[in-house]
């Protein structure tokens, strides 16, 4: 297993030069207006336009090939449980009684216990839109946080007056990241080399093994954080905020239109939802 | 400069000649107490246990990673504040990294925080009783909510959903009720046995709030269909005792090595 | 520059919080502006705290009992910020991965300075010339954690070289890092000490690289002061090194058994190879040294064979290239190689935790891939470099039964190994006491102690002295020759070239993924081009044997003063040269 990276796309677009504030505004509209729209018709586009931009912006393929794999299956449980299960609530979304929703597949008869279980076209649709939504709400993180260095990331976050103490911790976090990700692979491997074979063992046994794992990385961990903290106050680290910079972080004026932009279209989306029903399941 | 009175001799008789000073921390590059490179690994450590998975929780949305049972740790061991900070940001990174175990990733940075909220709350005495306070009325809401708009707005029968989550109603009532200070000098206790027990109730009750303030949230979002909640009075029990004998295993292992080491221990801490 | 002196330690004692004895006792120091000097001492003697009071984070992070002053150019250390007294004292660490905590390399140089609050101009130009002085200017936009250990190291002290400090402290800086990176950060040391003029604290087990840098040498023992002189003066004194556990650079040694033969005067001995070399020309001309090799039987099939192996990793790097190798049972095998030789990879491969992507690997002649990781373990013991790693249990004994529970042993059966491995490890007084309490080098023997328990008819030790001082790294290899003596058969990798001499028999060189030489250790330590051609320096012992005599096959200080012949009576020869009376 490779250690994961907090990867950081390389391909310069109009959007990855963006800075992370402008960008994080875009994040928050998509987020708004998405989450509000469960039409799968208005969903899908939506994920169709955050698709085509992580692959516009360089998010590598087999990062999202394993997302959509991962996806998948949660993709066909929404597809099954809306179409069999979800009637009530979809029939009073089209505004139908029930019995009212328009059979997709019909279980035989004579099959025991789901015998006569019927699957709806309407509850298809709307597991569809309830999926599109999930998928284009994971796909925005890669998108924005990818395609921006951790130290811009940093300095975006500070310039957003996030308390400097917490975006250090964040960005440390990724940091050191790697660094117990090869410890707890280490620790698995030594407990298989401790004569541990996991895949030989029953369900409640390797849970308690698994759990174990935890144990001395957590330690490890704990004895490396004193030292850090050693190290970061012989970097005269205080956690202060009035502090410099290497790099300067100023807004540019492709900044500013992009954050505009945002502003405008969450405000118009929010009104349209609302008060229009746009983007919801059943409105025409 | 400031000097204290003689000192007395080591068991060894050693008599220091020089003056005692006066020893005081005048950086402070803390999170309420916790030192921040502790928060930090803490963190990291959040992150990495993200890609080990145990199960599929349908109810989050999400798969279930081993990170879970350790959200409440990061409480006991940097109390709740530093806490929540060290597990919102291994949340977070850990969705930064591999999105498709988080789920919503708001969600679940929110239910991490959350998670270690409240353990540091489950401590003995009356430290942190106004935190307890609040984050009670939050675990008290959440099955309010969540009820009424399944079986209110969306029909479902109140059977099912009473059926679906008793183990989360059993953490809410033990974080609500006296037993909170209870679990919190069982795990502060010199006691590893008892430490253990407490460390099981403990998680199983910050977990459940956390998992039920999730729920809610997600319910609300995606209203699953009513023959879901039978389904689930199967999965939640079982995937809840397991979160908490991670929480127990782990915990028990970390709090009886880190008494063994001389590490200096964050304020917050509950071990 | 001022005359004053930049640090000066007052009666300094210290305790560690709950510790009923101090850390450091009665400690008086002085040291002056552009001085060198080598903290030395055993695990345990105070080194890294008398570091820790020179900026303050002891006493005020840690916090316990503090008496006395420590002050660096006349600021006092309990009384300043700590993030003040960072601008004056430059720290670098024993260990790489945790004292970089940046994203990138230009950002970590410039951590330290952005704290400070140095304007961003000052700060650009500071990066540029830290990273330039350490050779790391083309790696600016490079994560750390992809930078080697060397590197990493070399990092570090551009950031604290960045501050523009007048001391620089180097907790056990190349304690983690193979020869060549270390002689690399001795040599960078010693170049920042010309050129700007900056003091050196340096403290560590490495003998002969301090004793080619410093300028002067302290010695700690139990929190005090006991010695302090010139590097020649401090490694002469037998019995100091040896009531403070030392071992002296390997030159001194030969001189001392030179003198102890009457060869030469006793009391002064070069302590640099160089130094070393130019003295041999007052000696009597050495007799070559070859003493024929023991003959060692191999016992019918090898126990391990790796076939023509091959190991690409997924990125495309070939780790190993048609590695052949025959590990046969009774063998004490010893593997060196820079980072990135393939020793790693090897390894692995002898533990099943790699598959070959090419070639096979065989145990007792069937392949070693049938076999599982776990089942494997029972036949080839792995004690790692970090035993913490290998920690899971809240006591000493609980740790050692660990192994067992997946043998599903009668309980009888389980009970006599353990207490057999714990006698062999001398820790039955520990038995209930958590591993964690423990010295590290405690805890090593904890972990060798749980991998014997299992019994396994190979053990491979990896960098077992690591971090240890003399007296640790001694215990760990007379336990690996008394394993072996008992049947076992050991396979040890290490960069400690110096330590094993006496114990393994055998040396396999590895550079670039391949087995450059598999030979006995006499020979493989005496082929130079070979061990140069995978950037290893020979010991000094086998540099100054070839110096002394082309021929000479001598490994030890011992054997290189055994060919030397004394003098004519009345003669004695000085190490510089010179001839005095006896």
């Amino acid at each position: 297993m490779n250690v994961p990276r907090f990867q950081t796309v390389a391909r310069s677009t109009v959007f990855s030069r963006l800075d992370f504030r402008a960008k994080l505004a875009i994040f928050l509209t998509l987020t708004v207006v998405g989450a509000g729209w469960s039409d799968p018709r208005h969903a899908s586009a939506l994920l169709a336009g955050v698709g085509v931009a992580c692959v516009g912006v360089g998010i590598p393929w087999p990062y999202l090939r394993l997302m959509l794999r991962v996806m998948a299956p949660f993709g066909l449980l929404m597809l099954f449980t809306h179409g069999f299960f979800n009637k009530e609530h979809v029939a009073r979304l089209v505004g139908v009684e029930a019995n009212g929703l328009t059979p997709l597949v019909t279980l035989p008869e004579a099959w025991w216990l789901i015998g006569g279980a019927q699957m709806t076209v309407e509850g298809v649709w709307y597991g569809t839109g309830v999926f599109c939504r999930s998928l284009m709400l994971l796909l925005l993180v890669p998108l924005c946080v990818f395609t921006t260095h951790p130290d811009r990331l940093v300095l975006g976050l500070v310039r957003l007056r996030v308390p400097y103490k917490i975006v250090f911790v964040f960005s440390s976090s990724l940091r050191f990241f790697p660094l117990i990700f090869d410890e707890i692979r280490a620790v698995m491997e030594t407990q298989r080399l401790r004569g541990y074979a996991l895949e030989e063992m029953g369900a409640l046994q390797r849970v308690r093994v698994y759990a174990r794992i935890a144990v001395p990385v957590i330690l490890g961990a704990m004895f490396k954080a004193q030292q850090i903290e050693v190290v970061l106050q012989s970097k005269a680290f205080s956690g202060s905020p009035a502090r410099t910079y290497l790099h300067d972080a100023r807004l540019r004026p492709s900044d500013w239109w992009a954050i505009a932009a945002s502003a405008v279209v969450c405000g118009a989306g929010v009104w349209a939802a609302v008060r229009l029903g746009f983007g919801r399941f059943g409105a025409d | 400069m400031p000097e204290i009175g003689a000192p007395s001799p080591s068991p060894s008789g050693f008599v220091p000649t020089g003056p005692e000073r006066r020893v005081e921390f005048i950086d402070s590059a803390s999170i309420a107490g916790a030192p921040v490179a502790y928060v930090i690994v803490l963190a990291a450590v959040v992150a990495v246990l993200s890609f080990i998975p145990f199960s599929i929780v349908l109810s989050g949305g999400s798969s279930f990673p081993m990170a879970q049972g350790v959200y409440p740790l990061t409480g006991w061991l940097l109390g709740p504040w530093a806490g929540a900070v060290a597990s919102g940001t291994g949340a977070l990174v850990g969705a930064f990294l591999a999105p498709h175990t988080a789920g919503l990733v708001w969600l679940s940075v929110g239910g991490a925080m959350l998670a270690a909220l409240c353990a540091g709350c489950l401590a003995p005495g009356r430290r942190h009783w106004r935190l307890g306070l609040l984050l009670s009325v939050v675990a008290l809401a959440a099955p309010v909510f969540y009820g009424d708009h399944a079986v209110n707005a969306n029909g479902v029968s109140l059977r099912a959903y009473l059926f679906a989550y008793p183990t989360h109603f059993l953490a809410i009532a033990l974080f609500v009720l006296p037993t909170r200070r209870w679990i919190g000098a069982l795990v502060s206790g010199a006691n590893l046995g008892r430490g253990a027990v407490g460390l099981f109730l403990g998680t199983w009750s910050a977990a459940g709030v956390m998992m039920m303030t999730e729920s809610a949230i997600s319910y609300y979002l995606f209203n699953w269909p009513g023959e879901l909640f039978y389904f689930f009075a199967g999965v939640v029990p079982v995937e809840h005792a397991i979160r908490s004998g991670i929480g127990m295993v782990v915990g028990s292992g970390v709090i009886a090595g880190l008494r063994a080491m001389a590490l200096v221990k964050p304020r917050g801490a509950v071990y | 520059m001022s005359d004053a002196p930049l640090v000066t330690l007052e009666k300094v004692s210290y305790f560690y919080p709950r510790a009923v004895e101090p850390a450091l006792r009665d400690v008086d120091l002085v040291i002056p502006r552009g001085q060198i000097l080598a903290l030395v001492g055993p695990t345990g003697a105070g080194k890294t705290t008398l570091c820790l009071t020179l900026n303050g984070v002891v006493p005020q992070f840690h916090g316990g009992r503090f008496f006395g002053a420590v002050r660096v150019g006349g600021d006092d250390t309990v009384e300043q910020p700590i993030h003040r007294l960072a601008a004056r004292v430059g720290m670098v660490f024993q260990d790489p991965d945790t004292q970089l905590v940046s994203a990138s390399v230009e950002n970590e140089v410039a951590f330290a300075l952005e704290n400070l609050g140095l304007p961003a101009a000052e700060i650009r130009a500071r990066v540029k010339s830290a990273l330039a002085a350490v050779r790391l200017a083309e790696f600016a936009h490079k994560h750390p954690h992809d930078l080697s250990g060397g590197q990493q190291q070399r990092l570090a002290f551009a950031a604290a070289l960045a501050l523009r400090p007048d001391l620089i402290v180097l907790d056990e800086p190349v304690s983690q890092l193979d020869p060549r990176s270390a002689s690399e950060l001795f040599a960078l040391v010693a170049e920042t000490n010309r050129s700007h003029g900056v003091a050196f604290v340096i403290t560590g087990h490495a003998a002969a690289e301090l004793a080619e840098t410093a300028h002067r040498v302290v010695v700690l023992l139990g929190g005090r002061i006991v010695a302090d002189g010139r590097p020649d003066e401090i490694y002469a004194d037998a019995g100091l090194l040896a009531r403070a556990n030392l071992r002296p650079p390997e030159v001194t040694s030969v001189f001392a058994h030179l003198a102890k033969r009457g060869v030469c005067a006793a009391g002064v001995a070069p302590v640099r190879l160089g130094d070393a070399i130019r003295a041999l020309a007052g000696l009597p001309r050495a007799r070559p040294y070859a003493p024929p090799e023991p003959d060692f039987a191999v016992n019918g099939l090898p126990i391990l064979a790796l076939r023509n192996v091959e190991h690409v990793y997924p990125d495309g790097t070939a780790a190993l290239r048609g590695v052949g190798l025959d590990l046969f049972r009774g063998d004490y095998a010893l593997i060196i190689g820079q980072n990135g030789a393939g020793k790693s990879t090897l390894l692995k491969h002898l533990l099943n935790l790699l598959r070959p992507t090419a070639g096979e690997v065989l145990i007792d002649g069937a392949p070693l891939a049938r076999q599982s990781v776990a089942e494997l373990a029972r036949r080839i013991g792995y004690v790692p470099q970090n035993p913490d790693r290998q920690i899971f249990n809240p006591t000493v004994e609980a740790e050692v039964g660990f192994s067992l529970v997946p043998l599903r042993l009668p309980p009888k059966e389980s009970a006599r190994r353990i207490d057999a491995a714990l006698r062999a490890l001398k820790l039955e007084a520990h038995r209930r006491v958590h591993p964690f309490a423990l010295s590290k080098g405690d805890r090593a023997r904890v972990v060798i102690a749980a991998v014997l328990v299992m019994e396994p008819e190979v053990l491979v030790f990896d960098e077992p002295t690591t971090g240890q001082d003399e007296a640790g790294s001694r215990a760990i290899l007379d336990l690996t020759r008394e394993l072996h003596a008992a049947g076992r058969t050991i396979v040890v990798v290490t960069h400690h070239l110096h330590l094993m001499p006496g114990y393994a028999r055998r040396a396999i060189v590895m550079g670039g993924g391949r087995v450059l030489l598999d030979a006995p250790l006499r020979e493989a330590y005496h082929a130079l081009e070979v061990l140069e051609s995978t950037h290893l320096a020979p010991t000094q012992a086998v540099a100054l044997a070839r110096a002394a005599h082309a021929d000479s096959r001598a490994l030890t200080p011992e054997e290189l003063a055994d060919s030397f012949d004394r003098p004519p009576e009345g003669l004695l020869v000085m190490p510089g040269g010179k001839e005095g009376a006896a």
